[in-house]
């Protein structure tokens, strides 16, 4: 096989790989928090809001000689900035939550693109911001998306058991004594990070999709969340290698290879799944 | 049966009074309740009584009056009470077993990192006590009616509470299933106190030491006041009427409420104030 061939030849499909495990492992793990939580909207505003700083930081270091301010840092920051405004709304405001992340969404994508066109030189990186390049992954990326791996990772192990309490039921584990506001913070944060991490591997636009569809698939295979977790990033980790396998040889784009896979196989997992366990329905 | 408490009463509610708009939910209620007491909390649909456990666990706040559990306010001795709520809103394709939804009675504000061997056994031994424990692993979702609430009940034991309070704990179950939870009931009062709401005043008679009557107001009395003729007459001639007046203004179900309580204060020469 071609690709086996090239990776021990090309350190950039090393560097793929490595990535794609590195985005897997949180990948997983939130995206069962966002399936469990029903919060895809949320996670969608953040992945948008994302364009915005990466736009802004790279206009910033090409225009202005900020060096130290990369598309990545930029995008932390906005993630981060994000999940700050989604909590603030949702723990105080009186808004409409769901109008609240549209104008969020909207808003991103928008100072984005004015940012990457304000930025002279060649605005393709605008193609790799929304589709991602998992085979354009250098040393630095792949160092900051091993420390997002540790900050998630020990988010999610330090405050596993009242995330899993504050999801399930929040009303409970209020009369239990537990912060539900500070969980959904905590929550929110780890779902910034991880974004941040999936939208090098496959892009703004199809981050959603690597978030949900692995733990969706898995969702069908178990009664507990961290098997779910674990048989997440299990599913997470296949779908991303497999696509970059798939698409090397016939030179697709390796994102949206990731997609399709992942949403066959859930589409397959679905449709199985109702035809053959349909008749066990779960009352509610 | 002694009736009396014999120490300091446990819980003291003292003129409360509280209403989540203008109007009151519940007007100058005040009652005591012993320890290690087992009492039934009746009355009509609306009346309160779901508001008068959420007084007692302090989650909402009286507009006048006190709630005192051993002395100090609900919200400081909460680690001690367990509570069952009456509808469990919860997604049905959440992944968890019944042993997760019964550790998470372990939680407290300030805890942090993963549940320990002791817990763990803690969860499967509330199990065992509700008579679950070979369903440990089975999904949540999973559950009949029943076993779910067994699941919450064992959930509420595991932080081993002094006082147990559930409201309408046999709404979702079967007749043989009902007479199982209350004979429970009765086992866990050797070692708590035990207030529970609930709809079916045969069943609660049989079981508990004083019967709650809550509509806008409460009164407290023991049970062997209802076992007499005399009472139980007066007693059921009210709830007739009580049902009757559903349609009228609360406050002329409770002036009738009253009148019907006056006979049982007569008769028993007072055990609450009305």
């Amino acid at each position: 096989m071609m690709f086996l061939q090239d990776l021990a030849r090309h350190p950039f499909l090393q560097h793929a790989i490595l990535a794609a495990v590195l985005a897997s492992i949180p990948g997983g793990i939130v995206g069962s928090y966002i399936v469990t939580r029903r919060s895809t909207y949320i996670a969608g505003a953040i992945s948008h809001c994302v364009l915005g700083g990466m736009g802004l930081s790279r206009y910033l270091q090409q225009v202005h000689g900020l060096a130290w301010l990369t598309p990545m840092t930029g995008a932390v920051l906005a993630a981060i900035i994000a999940a700050g405004i989604i909590a603030a709304v949702m723990q105080h405001g009186r808004e409409r939550i769901d109008t609240v992340l549209s104008a969020i969404w909207a808003m991103g994508m928008a100072i984005g693109i004015v940012f990457i066109m304000a930025t002279p030189g060649y605005s393709e990186d605008l193609m790799s911001y929304l589709f991602g390049n998992i085979l354009m992954v250098g040393r630095g990326d792949l160092l900051l998306m091993g420390l997002l791996n540790l900050i998630v990772l020990g988010l999610v192990g330090l405050f596993y058991d009242p995330l899993l309490a504050t999801s399930f039921n929040p009303q409970l584990a209020r009369l239990r004594g537990l912060n539900v506001s500070l969980y959904e913070i905590v929550y929110l944060i780890i779902t910034a990070l991880t974004i941040v991490l999936l939208v090098r591997v496959v892009g703004i636009v199809l981050v959603i999709a690597l978030l949900t569809l692995p733990a969706a698939t898995a969702g069908y295979f178990v009664t507990r969340l961290s098997r779910m977790m674990m048989l997440a990033t299990g599913f997470c980790l296949l779908f991303s290698v497999g696509g970059l396998v798939i698409s090397y040889e016939p030179e697709w784009p390796a994102g949206a290879t990731i997609i399709l896979l992942s949403g066959l196989v859930y589409l397959g997992t679905a449709t199985f799944h109702r035809l053959y366990k349909g008749s066990r329905t779960r009352e509610s | 049966m002694t009736d009396e408490p014999t120490t300091d009463p446990l819980i003291v509610v003292h003129d409360l009074c509280f209403g989540y708009t203008a109007s009151e939910v519940l007007h100058n209620v005040s009652f005591e309740i012993g320890e290690g007491d087992l009492v039934g909390i009746v009355g009509p649909n609306g009346g309160g009584k779901t508001t008068l456990l959420y007084l007692l666990l302090g989650l909402i706040k009286p507009k006048f009056g006190t709630v005192n559990i051993a002395g100090r306010p609900p919200r400081e001795v909460r680690d001690r009470i367990g509570y069952v709520p009456q509808h469990l809103h919860f997604d049905p394709r959440f992944p968890v077993t019944a042993l997760d939804v019964v550790n998470m009675g372990h939680l407290r504000g300030g805890r942090f990192g993963r549940f320990k061997r002791k817990e763990k056994d803690a969860a499967r031994s509330a199990l065992d006590q509700v008579g679950l424990a070979d369903r440990q692993n089975q999904a949540f979702a999973d559950l009949s009616g029943g076993e779910r609430q067994r699941v919450m009940i064992a959930r509420a034991l595991v932080s081993q509470p002094s006082i147990l309070f559930l409201d309408e704990p046999t709404a979702n179950v079967d007749a043989q299933a009902e007479h199982a939870l209350y004979e429970l009931f009765h086992e866990l009062n050797r070692s708590m106190t035990i207030l529970l709401v609930s709809h079916n005043l045969t069943v609660v008679t049989k079981y508990v030491r004083h019967v709650l009557c809550v509509n806008r107001t409460a009164c407290i009395h023991p049970i062997s006041d209802m076992m007499s003729s005399t009472i139980k007459e007066a007693y059921g001639g009210e709830l007739a009427l009580l049902l009757h007046h559903v349609g009228s203004p609360i406050t002329d179900v409770s002036r009738a409420m009253q009148s019907g309580h006056a006979a049982i204060h007569e008769s028993s020469e007072g055990t609450g104030t009305p």
